[in-house]
């Protein structure tokens, strides 16, 4: 547990074309780290991989980047030229900070993004499973997810909708809540229309209803996404039933006019309806927006939120990145500790074997020591030892030797190098 | 010797302490703080429970009518928190129910004038009035969110909106709920006043200036919920009618030492 490292490339580094290449590590390189780990060139590594980075992350008692980075390299059919332009390598405080800051989102395209979390989190169950394991890596991941729900949930970085189609959701729950209990209605059957019916299914909508010039076009639709298809000559009996209503025709006039739509909230006892409209020029007279209850939103409107997002979570993460170093700051104490442990027990183990051993020779030496003079003396020698190793036992955790130091540590108490 | 007023006191800090708390952990969007706002305005809520089994029983007038209402609304809000937490409703109601126990504070304290006999009925009728007006004060809370949340909708600043404040829907729907259970218990209340009258003067209504203005208030409140079953009124409108109605009835009670 001497060295922490991350060897990877992310999307600053490496077009898509080149990620796309380490998608499915190949089975090889899963072979070859885990004959490192016998080896003990390594003891142990997690393999995180999605769209936006592939990175390796390892611990070893040793450096152990050259054998590495050629097997990294290999992973992605790279040879280890290719590679070396696309590839980092941090080690040590600036590895932990880079997994922490990745666990928290502050190295996504889109910053806050929260799939990440769960990825990392995968990767790290799935190197358990493979028996690729390690005190120190557990030590860090664990870390690792605590940083990062807490810098999510203190510096709200990921709220907010960033895309427009999270906007528009986003939108919708703001009025609604309960998105499944929800009546949509498109207008129009085009390529918007499909990319939000696909947005707004994963999102528990089911009561679907498209209403367009050409029917059959509608009915195509509609077969796809379990909706109902209805001409546009019948928007006016739709309306009053739908709670969102999109659009994105060509029409060059308005096919919702203002006195449809006071008609409609009329007729729905002023229930608030939604109007998202997408086309250019507008399908819904801008004179609705003016209706109450009627809540009408442009694709300029819903860009704006998401630029405002953005822009927000770009202030927030100066605050983020501060959190993220003092907690890498304390990752590196504790494994400091971590470190001298193994060294306090051993020098424990070694005084209490030469207590065992003088024990033996005085109990051969004096075969008439009654039993309650052998336990005082066994008590006294104790005591002693106990207080001899105090102050350099409280030593060590303070000053937290290196390997090196460890190692004449070793020597001068006679013990045996490791 | 510690009296009502001390008890009062002391719940009034403790309201005081719970409505900054909760308003802190909105702003700072920390809603695991929101536990210890709660816990605060229960203390409270303890400390006026005390305050209200010292006073002298019987006595009724506008010190104690503000003080049950704070007390009533605290009830409520925790009755209702047993089922689901309630998102941004501390932030006002809290402040609001210190509001009412520093009004019950500050006016004078009257010698007990009020009647005496059959104690129990007439301290029903004022205890379930009171939860009516608490019930119908909290629906006036939410159609109040609503029109904050409506506002930010309609200037296309939603995502600037606080996180905390429910969607339009919810608060619509909790604030209709609201002022029907607040209704329908100031109607009980009403009734119970009318049973009370049969009891202790013979007739269940004397007509006195009182009980007609206690039946306008309802009359208006009863029109107004009525409105909105046929049209769905919501909104600002709707927000400043339900005012006008619940102040239609404050003012029936009010009137109490004037009529």
């Amino acid at each position: 547990m001497w060295m922490l490292g991350l060897l990877g490339l992310n999307h600053t580094t490496a077009p898509v074309e080149v990620r796309e290449r380490f998608a499915v590590p190949s089975a090889d390189f899963v072979q070859t780290i885990l004959g490192l780990v016998e080896e003990g060139r390594i003891t142990g590594g997690v393999w995180v991989q999605t769209c936006n980075r592939a990175e390796f992350y390892y611990a070893a008692d040793a450096p152990a980047e050259e054998v590495l980075r050629d097997c990294f390299a290999a992973a992605g059919g790279l040879t280890g030229e290719e590679a070396a332009a696309y590839l980092y390598l941090k080690t040590n405080r600036d590895a932990v900070r880079h997994l922490l800051r990745v666990v928290s989102g502050l190295d996504s395209m889109i910053v806050g993004e929260p799939q990440i979390f769960g990825q990392v989190k995968e990767a790290y169950d799935l190197s358990l499973q493979a028996g690729l394991s390690d005190p120190l890596l557990n030590e860090l991941f664990q870390r690792s997810f605590a940083t990062g729900k807490k810098v999510r949930t203190e510096t709200g970085i990921g709220e907010g909708a960033v895309s427009v189609s999270y906007a528009g959701v986003a939108l919708a729950k703001k009025v609604f809540d309960d998105l499944g209990a929800l009546e949509i209605l498109f207008i129009g059957a085009g390529e918007m229309a499909e990319l939000a019916l696909l947005h707004l299914k994963e999102n528990g909508v089911w009561r679907i209803k498209i209403a367009n010039r050409t029917l059959a076009k509608a009915e195509e639709l509609a077969a796809r996404f379990d909706a109902r298809a209805h001409p546009l000559e019948a928007l006016p009996q739709l309306l009053p039933q739908a709670d969102l209503v999109l659009s994105c025709t060509a029409s060059p006039q308005p096919l919702v006019t203002a006195p449809m739509a006071a008609e409609a909230l009329r007729r729905r006892k002023h229930k608030p309806m939604v109007f998202i409209d997408m086309a250019v020029p507008a399908d819904i007279d801008r004179a609705v927006g003016a209706i109450e209850e009627a809540y009408l939103y442009t694709i300029d409107d819903l860009k704006d939120v998401v630029e405002r997002n953005l822009a927000e979570r770009q202030r927030r993460l100066g605050t983020a990145e501060g959190m993220v170093d003092a907690e890498a700051d304390k990752f590196m104490e504790r494994w400091a500790s971590l470190r001298v442990s193994p060294l306090i027990q051993e020098i424990q183990a070694h005084i209490a074997a030469l207590q065992r051993q003088e024990m033996e020779k005085l109990m051969k030496r004096n075969p008439g020591f009654s039993e309650e003079q052998v336990k005082a003396i066994q008590y006294y020698s104790t005591a002693l030892l106990n207080k001899l190793l105090h102050a350099p036992m409280t030593q060590l955790k303070a000053i937290r030797p290196e390997r090196h130091q460890q190692q004449m540590i070793r020597k001068f108490m006679g013990m045996e190098e490791k | 010797m510690i009296t009502a007023k001390w008890f009062l006191l002391a719940a009034a800090l403790f309201y005081f302490g719970g409505a900054m708390v909760a308003a802190a952990a909105y702003v700072r969007a920390r809603l695991s703080w929101l536990a210890r706002g709660e816990a605060l305005v229960g203390a409270g809520l303890v400390l006026h429970l005390l305050a209200c089994t010292t006073c002298p029983y019987g006595a009724m007038n506008l010190q104690h009518v503000f003080s049950l209402l704070a007390f009533v609304m605290a009830a409520i809000y925790f009755v209702l928190r047993l089922f689901r937490r309630i998102d941004g409703l501390p932030l006002f109601l809290f402040p609001l129910i210190f509001c009412l126990s520093l009004v019950a504070l500050v006016l004078p304290q009257e010698a007990g004038t009020g009647p005496d006999l059959p104690h129990l009925l007439f301290l029903l009728h004022i205890l379930v009035v009171i939860a009516g007006i608490g019930g119908i004060l909290v629906g006036i809370l939410y159609s109040f969110l609503y029109l904050l949340q409506e506002r930010a909708l309609k200037t296309k600043r939603w995502d600037a909106c606080p996180s905390f404040l429910p969607s339009l829907a919810k608060c619509d729907s909790w604030s209709i709920h609201s002022l029907w259970g607040g209704f329908a218990l100031y109607t009980l209340g009403i009734g119970l006043g009318v049973v009370w009258s049969a009891v202790r003067k013979g007739v269940f209504v004397s007509g006195s200036l009182k009980e007609l203005a206690a039946l306008i208030a309802w009359g208006v409140f009863a029109a107004l919920l009525g409105i909105r079953l046929k049209t769905g009124l919501r909104g600002r409108k709707a927000f400043l009618l339900y005012t006008v109605g619940v102040l239609s009835i404050l003012a029936a009670i009010a009137g109490i030492r004037v009529f």
